[in-house]
């Protein structure tokens, strides 16, 4: 065991009946990091969070926690505990009683069971809350008291399933730093499913994308975003615009892509281990495509019409029709000193530019 | 809107009227068929009986009586205990029951649900004669332990007493406790169950601190729903309860039958409702006391 691999999760496999809900998963977890699993509805993120917890057993592989084998573990003797995706509040316990459930075993005294509750209600800022009925809190306020109710038991992981998704947007955005900074706090290894990708983006040390029960990249939010390795990862972080064709030339970190669509693209970014004639996508990120109302004269470029943008308030996506190609290109600019309001009326013909360097090279799915 | 004048608007405009529409036909039913009896059971255990004449003049006589003829009294404490002991071990033959179809069935709890009503689709009196075959002299018990070669003779303690009583009365309403223990069972959310676990609880705990507690209505509705009733049964032990079994609900058949004391019957079966009323009272007091205790 090392602080490197915490958590470590080997080969595990679980199917319901014909279905392979995680499929010969492997990584590990570091100690106190803040970990997300990051997939769409069905990709076996909860899953494997559930096996984490105890709740599912892998039917085939093994789940290391600090060294220890989980296997012949029961959920109620591992080190870990779990924020519920629906909270899982008591409804019969008063607040205080909800965030103590779990000191039974501790054989406390009343008084230290009571200064323990009360810290816990200090972490979460609901300090004189704890005779409330769970029917009176807020989702806001059921998500701190889930929340204080794993961490007072002080777990050597905590496990957190879509612990954001019933709040609304603005709060949302709150918890997140709030849950960012209380991992600090707390140095407490937490393991987060969500299939939000900004929520996974803003929070984690390091995230998994998942995918039909198989954990396709595992890397930190900008190194994800930035050089992603697979064309899902690419579009599910993020949106990207895909021009697929074949690699014409390649060598000295850089290559030419002859696509299908709109002729030759250079690249000088990440990826770079394919060989001539290999099927790719050079996929290129909407904010590094920039719209330019003179034909440019050096650089690379295409040209094309606008065909609709949506304004977005501090930016805006403008849709650009490019002939040959089927879909339009998709460009985001930043609404600076009103720039998105210049972009113009529909069949503008404008030129699309970019830098070599944020050509991403990816196989073809 | 064309309808906003006469009867028909007055429906529409008046949340009162149509409620009151709708409860109608059950309210006339129980007025007629509930509240008028009671009245009149009320007003007749004030009359007085002697011989064929009944004289419709108030007086406490009947109530003195009942009070005075340490039968009346003792045998209903009898029903009264009878009927907590039946209502007792409902629960017990109840609960695993309705916690199998909750939590173990996953298909078809439907037909689970059928199933435990089966035992309805025979008349009640069937079903006690049904124990009275099981449990007598030469019964089904008693010759199936002969015939494997346990016992010599035929018990006679199975049939005409108390426990036959209980048994029987448990059988028969059974379905009456699992039902509504089944439901507040079923909606408990699952992951209030993993929580516990996830806190540090094994199964046993985890059922006493939060299934329990949260299962809690539907008990309390089986309870009443086997204990009202089953205080004034007069079939189950007239058949198998013998002279030992006899509860309150027997002497008031016979107040009204044999004895032909109408206003002494209609006066035991007030007492029996009070008495009844006060039982429930004071449950659902200690109930309320428990769970203030327990926060």
């Amino acid at each position: 065991m090392s602080d490197e691999s915490f958590i470590s999760i080997k080969n595990i496999s679980k199917h319901f009946g014909d279905v392979r809900a995680c499929d010969d998963i492997t990584f590990d977890i570091r100690r106190g990091e803040f970990f997300a699993l990051l997939g769409p509805s069905g990709c076996g993120k909860t899953t494997l969070l559930r096996m984490l917890a105890g709740f599912e057993t892998p039917t085939m592989g093994e789940i290391f926690i600090d060294g220890q084998p989980m296997a012949a573990i029961p959920p109620y003797e591992r080190p870990v505990n779990m924020v519920f995706q629906s909270y899982a509040i008591f409804p019969h316990l008063s607040v205080a009683q909800n965030i103590g459930f779990g000191l039974r075993k501790d054989k406390l005294s009343k008084a230290e069971m009571d200064k323990k509750v009360d810290e816990a209600l200090d972490l979460i800022a609901m300090a004189g809350y704890g005779g409330r009925g769970a029917d009176e809190l807020s989702g806001g306020q059921r998500q701190r008291v889930a929340l204080a109710r794993a961490l007072i038991k002080k777990p050597k992981v905590l496990l957190l399933d879509e612990p954001l998704g019933a709040l609304d947007k603005k709060l949302r955005e709150q918890m997140q730093l709030e849950l960012r900074d209380l991992q600090r706090e707390v140095g407490i290894t937490f393991v987060f499913v969500t299939h939000d990708q900004e929520e996974a983006l803003t929070m984690s040390d390091r995230i998994a994308v998942m995918r039909d029960g198989k954990a396709l990249e595992i890397d930190g939010p900008v190194d994800l975003y930035e050089k992603p390795k697979t064309p899902f990862c690419a579009d599910f972080l993020g949106t990207m615009n895909f021009f697929e064709g074949s690699i014409d030339a390649i060598g000295g970190g850089e290559a030419t892509v002859k696509t299908t669509e709109v002729g030759t693209i250079k690249s000088t970014g990440p990826n770079m281990n394919f060989s001539t004639g290999d099927a790719v996508s050079a996929a290129i990120r909407p904010e590094n495509m920039k719209i330019s109302f003179d034909k440019p004269t050096s650089g690379s470029f295409m040209e094309g019409k606008v065909r609709a943008s949506a304004f977005l308030g501090d930016r805006a996506h403008v849709y650009i029709n490019v002939e040959g190609r089927k879909d339009p290109v998709l460009t985001a600019m930043q609404n600076m000193g009103g720039a998105a309001s210049r972009v113009g009326g529909d069949d503008h013909t404008v030129w699309l530019t970019w830098s070599d360097e944020s050509v991403i090279l990816l196989p073809q799915e | 809107m064309t309808s906003s004048g006469g009867l028909r608007g007055y429906f529409v405009r008046s949340e009162n009227a149509r409620g009151f529409s709708l409860l109608a036909p059950t309210l006339i039913l129980l007025v007629l068929m509930m509240v008028i009896p009671i009245i009149m059971l009320v007003a007749r255990s004030f009359w007085t009986q002697s011989g064929m004449i009944e004289t419709a003049d108030f007086s406490l006589v009947n109530y003195q009586m009942f009070f005075e003829k340490k039968i009346y009294l003792y045998v209903l404490g009898k029903s009264l205990l009878i009927s907590g002991s039946v209502t007792f071990a409902t629960l017990i033959l109840a609960y695993p029951a309705a916690y199998f179809v909750a939590f173990r069935v996953k298909k078809n709890k439907l037909i689970w649900l059928i199933l435990i009503t089966v035992p309805f689709w025979t008349s009640y009196l069937l079903r006690v004669f049904a124990w009275k075959l099981m449990l007598g002299y030469n019964g089904v018990v008693n010759s199936g332990l002969i015939g494997i070669g346990i016992i010599d003779e035929p018990l006679g303690f199975l049939l005409h007493n108390v426990n036959a009583v209980v048994l029987t009365l448990a059988h028969a309403w059974a379905a009456f406790a699992i039902l509504p223990i089944y439901v507040s069972l079923e909606k408990i959310d699952k992951s209030l169950l993993e929580a516990a676990a996830d806190l540090g609880e094994g199964p046993i705990r985890s059922f006493l601190r939060v299934t329990l507690p949260l299962s809690m209505p539907g008990v309390i509705a089986a309870s009443l729903l086997v204990f009202i009733p089953t205080v004034g049964d007069y079939v189950t032990p007239k058949l198998v309860g013998g002279s030992s079994g006899i509860m309150i609900g027997n002497l008031v058949t016979n107040m009204f039958g044999r004895g032909n004391n109408w206003p002494m019957g209609s006066a035991i079966a007030v007492m029996m409702m009070i008495s009844i009323t006060l039982v429930v009272c004071i449950y659902l007091w200690l109930i309320s006391q428990v769970k203030k205790r327990s926060n």
